[in-house]
């Protein structure tokens, strides 16, 4: 009594906490198929399911109706142990129904073909992006060098878009390629409203494309197991208004990747948003402030971007070991030697994590080489220096 | 009460005796020899993959090969299959001693190809880095040559079990050739023979694709 | 009290049969089919146990958003485990290893198989297979999934070639067991034994090995490699190396697709058994389900690239996959037909292995169906490792292969063991099965469909209710199998003395006493009607 009990409260409790109240659940909603038709080619996507849905519903009811109506008309009554009428085969009946269902089924196939001809060929390409999987997160980099980088959602609490952070800003109604790879396993790139998806391999180039309809955020999930965080790297694609996305090709990469690439989305919308001269303003503010922030304070963006799902600042465990006190230490390596903990070993244990491995930990950690610039790993050097 | 081996062969006490005869020997020995093919058709797909993914490497590791040591085991097994089909003759001929003659002819040859194998190839690849892991494959690999390295270990791995095939194979004909001198087999049962014949013909089948691909590519 | 008993039994029955002979060595050296199969249905029955509680934990887990108890890690070792051992463990042996072992030599009018010794030495490769999977626990539990892509699962080490070596053990077992019911039906059918008057199960369990022979050596291969891989860094499927990771899944799906008709075509055998004795009627359609039987057999080995459409496949090769894949649909379909209409004008009693075999067609029907959502590239780009492919599997490997599983027990355990089995509460059973079931799987279509992933330890909160009902669904079926296996196991010691032919089946096996002699026959068979001929004197 005491589950049924906890059950029902934790229930309660979790639809007050996210404000789904149970009359509110909109019944119908919880019985629709298929989410928000968000890209181009997600109607024809949607009607060559939804005919495989009808079709199959009404070979189903017939079964079924069928099979019962016989199962029931047919039963032996109490006490009857003589055996049903000797019928061994009908081969009219036998080519019928091969024939029906064999007709049906190919112009299933068929129609199948043209929604997959519109998945895999865009008339026109207006954006094409770099994105590289992880474990476990996103990186995307745009043709001006703008890059974008999403991280793992540890947190134990339950999670929702809303904490999702933006892997691609891209403009509305405008046709995007994404190239796609993995610097480690494989991930898949899937967005259920766009209806598309498809794996990140390591060691080749996979493409996907989609429009979108309007501007909106759309989640991104990981949807192929990578390992422990695999339900936990998922992402946004925020599609953008025309001039919002003028707005966005007018930043300069550098400075966009060192401020808001990191900010919430709904802040940098509302910047994209702000009438011209606020605009302008907010940029140059932030280009002066890159300029003159501080080099362990740009490193520290980095940290959280790239190495907080791993590292922690506290002295507490995770993956690998704490940057809390690490420059000037002693640290025991795999093999048995001791290495002082300087710019070099740090600098060689990003772009080369293999190479010196710290006792008692596994070798789990990508390599950053070509991913980051000396600038960057000054940076990240200068931020680990404060932490004492 | 100690059983002899006549009486295990048709059947225990407590088990009525089924006898599917020397077809079904054989049909059962050709299923199993089906399910080898294809164990070895997945390698050799791997290694068709490869090849055609880097011609240029394969034909450059053909340098570390010792196409002498593969040609006389090559020797080695067809002589031994000969024999083997010689055995066969003998036992349904009723010629007891020479099929006995014939099955130790088979287990020395493929004891043979095993030690020049072992106590010579494998050796000199181990000594020179080849092996996956080994110095001289992790050059290839940081080389950029990863095309020879993974050669070397189809090599590795598909004449390993090639070996093992071989090795278990040399097993049950040494089992087999004690039952021989014991006057087990005869023309009225020569099945268990012929069906470790089409085994052994086998082996030595795959090892006649293994050797162009590996010792002859160029 | 037993002594009294056993004379009483050996007085009214003047021969032994397969169960007489007691000690613990006369079943572990045994050479007799039915003991044999008997052993794979206990060790099978055991995974199935285990199997099933990691989905419950797992699932408890999955019940609310968020971390409730099992962390991520322990998450993923337990949907692997729940798969490996399932997949290997249960479903592809029990009903051709348990009940074919048992049945196949019966019902062709042999003694036993062609190789008995080869059939004993199955079942210690099986047993040690199991115990090496339990074993790999201990190197640290594998949280690859069940399909080991590469290249996550290639560099873990000693733990995933452990479970390599397992599969590829339980791969021999399974090859063993193939070749011998290959033999046995061509080489000890009985005089008067055509291929015509063959059960249509004994057709099933042929295409199921010949499946056998040619797909399991290359899982082996490929398993093996994976392991090799793991210990010495061969690079096959490692891009660092120089390999290829989806040469690892063409590799893996030849083998692993053809082995889902592994799983369903002995399933198929026992419908075809069940719905026409238990509707006291001659099967419809007897050649055009023998030949569907070979055809999904064949065709099952050319499709196995629709696993692959979002995988890095040229467009040319997704579109002949997707072509061929919806070939198989018809002669599925056509089975499913022929079944229907084995009821029409038949006499249907609504016992628990019939009522099973309803849920069968029933659960079966969907799973085929959005097979076809599947088969089609364009909808499957947007399903693919969502929910949706985890509900279709489990409407045909669970539903399907799981519920004839259960028919065949039922159906079986008077001739077995010669007992009955309780009617009332096998149905309570069937029926917390059947509506559990769907409880647990139709919301999962649902959230796949909606975008779901698979294989994920925590969702986003809006996918919170079709979880939640899942979890109970799964709670319900523990329910029911739990009764079930509870029904069979009191049946078999302490259930009431069954008639030999309770169903009144004409099959051979039907036609000698339960529990069967041990050499199965009193006197040489000679078979002069099929199997299915009821009705056929009294010219109905």
């Amino acid at each position: 009594m005491n589950i049924i009990r906890t059950v029902f409260i934790r229930g309660a409790y979790l639809c007050k906490r996210f404000a789904i109240r149970p009359y509110n659940f909109r019944m119908l909603h919880l019985l629709a198929l298929l989410p928000e038709r968000a890209s181009k080619v997600a109607l024809d996507v949607d009607t060559v399911f939804w005919v495989v849905f009808w079709l199959s519903a009404i070979a189903f009811v017939g079964v079924v109706l069928t099979m019962l109506v016989f199962m029931f008309k047919y039963r032996a009554r109490e006490g009857d142990e003589e055996p049903g009428e000797y019928i061994t085969h009908n081969n009219a009946v036998e080519i019928t129904w091969t024939v029906i269902p064999a007709v049906g089924l190919f112009a299933i196939f068929f129609l199948s073909l043209h929604a997959y001809r519109r998945l895999k060929y865009p008339e026109s390409v207006a954006l094409t992006v770099n994105i590289t999987g992880r474990q476990w997160g996103w990186k995307a980099e745009y043709p001006d060098g703008k890059k974008l980088i999403t991280g793992t959602i540890k947190k134990e609490g339950p999670i929702t878009p809303k904490d999702f952070s933006p892997i691609l800003y891209v403009p509305a109604g405008e046709p995007v390629e994404v190239v796609l790879t993995s610097q480690d396993v494989i991930h898949s790139f899937y967005v259920p409203e766009f209806r598309v998806k498809y794996d990140a391999v390591p060691g080749r180039y996979t493409k996907l494309w989609f429009q979108a309809l309007k501007p909106g955020k759309y989640p991104v999930l990981c949807t192929e197991y990578c390992g422990m965080w695999h339900s936990r790297m998922p992402a946004l694609i925020v599609a953008l208004k025309p001039d919002e996305w003028e707005r966005f090709k007018s930043i300069d990469a550098s400075t966009f990747n060192s401020t808001f690439a990191s900010m919430p989305v709904d802040s940098f919308l509302a910047v994209l948003r702000l009438p011209d001269e606020e605009f302008a303003k907010v940029v140059g503010a932030q280009k002066k402030a890159m300029a003159s922030m501080p080099l362990h304070k740009r490193g520290e963006l980095l940290y959280q971007q790239l190495c907080s799902s791993c590292h922690t600042t506290d002295g507490s465990r995770l993956v690998g070991p704490s940057f809390k006190g690490l420059y000037g230490k002693m640290e025991k390596l795999k093999d048995g030697s001791t290495v002082k903990v300087d710019e070099n070993y740090i600098r060689e244990s990003i772009l080369d994590p293999t190479a010196k491995i710290v006792a008692g930990y596994p070798p789990a950690m990508p390599p950053f080489q070509g991913q980051l610039s000396e600038d960057e790993i000054q940076a990240l050097i200068a931020f680990i220096k404060t932490l004492k | 009460m100690e059983s002899t081996v006549l009486e295990r062969e048709h059947g225990t006490a407590h088990h009525p005796h089924v006898d599917v005869g020397v077809s079904g020997m054989k049909m059962g020995m050709w299923l199993f020899l089906i399910t080898e093919l294809l164990l070895f058709g997945g390698m050799f797909t791997v290694y068709a993959v490869f090849h055609s993914m880097y011609i240029a490497d394969f034909k450059a590791a053909h340098h570390f090969i010792n196409v002498r040591i593969g040609f006389i085991n090559t020797l080695v097994l067809i002589t031994s299959s000969f024999f083997m089909a010689m055995a066969v003759w003998a036992t349904q001929t009723d010629r007891r001693r020479l099929a006995s003659l014939f099955l130790g002819l088979v287990v020395l040859l493929g004891l043979t190809f095993l030690f020049v194998k072992l106590t010579f190839e494998w050796p000199e690849k181990f000594a020179h880095g080849l092996n996956p892991g080994g110095e001289e494959f992790m050059r290839f690999v940081q080389e950029g040559h990863v095309g020879k390295a993974l050669f070397f270990s189809l090599y590795f791995v598909m004449t390993g079990f090639h070996a093992l095939h071989v090795l278990v194979g040399v097993g049950i004909l040494f089992v087999m050739l004690l039952f021989a001198l014991r006057g087990r087999y005869s023309s009225r049962n020569y099945g268990p023979v012929e069906v470790a014949g089409l085994y052994w013909h086998l082996v030595d089948v795959i090892w006649i694709y293994l050797f162009p691909l590996f010792y002859l590519i160029k | 009290m037993i002594e009294s008993k056993k004379v009483e039994r050996e007085e009214a029955r003047p021969y032994e049969t397969y169960l007489d002979k007691k000690g613990l060595m006369s079943w572990l050296f045994t050479l007799d089919h039915k003991r044999i199969g008997l052993m794979y249905l206990t060790i099978s029955m055991l995974f199935f146990l285990v199997g099933g509680l990691f989905a419950l934990i797992f699932r408890s887990e999955l019940m609310f958003p968020g971390k409730q108890f099992l962390s991520p890690y322990a998450h993923n070792v337990l949907f692997t485990l729940h798969g490996a051992i399932l997949i290997f463990m249960v479903i592809i042996p029990m009903i051709p290893a348990g009940f074919g072992n048992f049945f196949l030599p019966i019902m062709v009018g042999a003694k036993d198989v062609a190789f008995p010794r080869l059939n004993l030495m199955s079942v210690w490769l099986f047993a040690i297979g199991g115990i090496l999977l339990l074993l790999s626990l201990l190197f640290g539990p594998i949280d690859t999934g069940w399909t080991f892509y590469t290249p996550y699962s290639a560099s873990k080490g000693l733990n995933v070639f452990i479970v390599s070596l397992a599969v590829f053990i339980l791969g021999m077992s399974s090859i063993l067991t193939g070749l011998n019911f290959i033999v046995t039906t061509h080489k000890l059918r009985a005089k008067g034994m055509t291929w015509g008057r063959l059960p249509l199960f004994v057709w099933a369990l042929y295409a199921t090995s010949l499946v056998q022979i040619i797909a399991t050596p290359v899982l082996g291969i490929t398993l093996l490699l994976l392991g090799l891989e793991n210990l010495f860094h061969i690079g096959f499927f490692n891009p660092k190396l120089g390999g290829d990771p989806v040469l690892f899944q063409h590799l893996f799906w030849f083998y692993s697709h053809p082995a889902v008709y592994l799983m369903i075509l002995p399933a198929f055998g026992v419908v075809s058994e069940v719905v026409s004795i238990h509707s006291r009627k001659h099967i419809f359609g007897y050649w055009f389900i023998a030949a569907s039987s070979l055809a999904i057999a064949f065709i099952g080995f050319l499709v196995w690239g629709h696993h692959m459409f979002t995988a890095g496949m040229s467009p040319t090769a997704d579109v002949l996959f997707s072509f061929l894949t919806f070939f198989v649909a018809v002669p599925t379909a056509v089975k499913i037909f022929n079944w229907v209409a084995t009821m029409y004008r038949g006499k249907v009693r609504f016992t628990t292995p019939m009522l099973y075999i309803f849920a069968f067609l029933f659960i079966f029907l969907v799973g085929g169906l959005t097979g076809l959502f599947l088969a089609s590239v364009g909808t499957d780009i947007h399903l693919h490792d969502t929910y949706f492919v985890v509900a279709h599997f489990h409407f045909t490997m669970v539903g399907a292969a799981v519920f004839a599983i259960f028919a065949a027990f039922f159906h079986w355990l008077p001739k077995m063991f010669g007992r009955m089995y309780n009617e009332r509460w096998a149905k309570v059973g069937w029926l917390l099965n059947f509506v559990g079931f769907n409880l647990t799987f139709i919301p999962q279509f649902i959230m796949g469909s909606m975008g779901m992933p698979r294989r994920y330890w925590d969702y986003p909160v809006e996918f919170w209710p079709y979880h939640f009902t899942s979890t109970i669904g799964a709670f319900t079926i523990a329910t029911g199998v739990l009764i079930s296996v509870a029904v069979i196991l009191h049946a078999i010691l302490k259930g009431k003395k069954a008639p030999d032919n309770p169903w009144g089946g004409m099959s051979l096996e039907w036609q000698i006493p339960s529990p069967p002699p041990t050499e199965n026959f009193l006197e040489e068979p000679v078979v002069e009607h099929g199997p299915y001929d009821f009705g056929k004197e009294e010219g109905h």
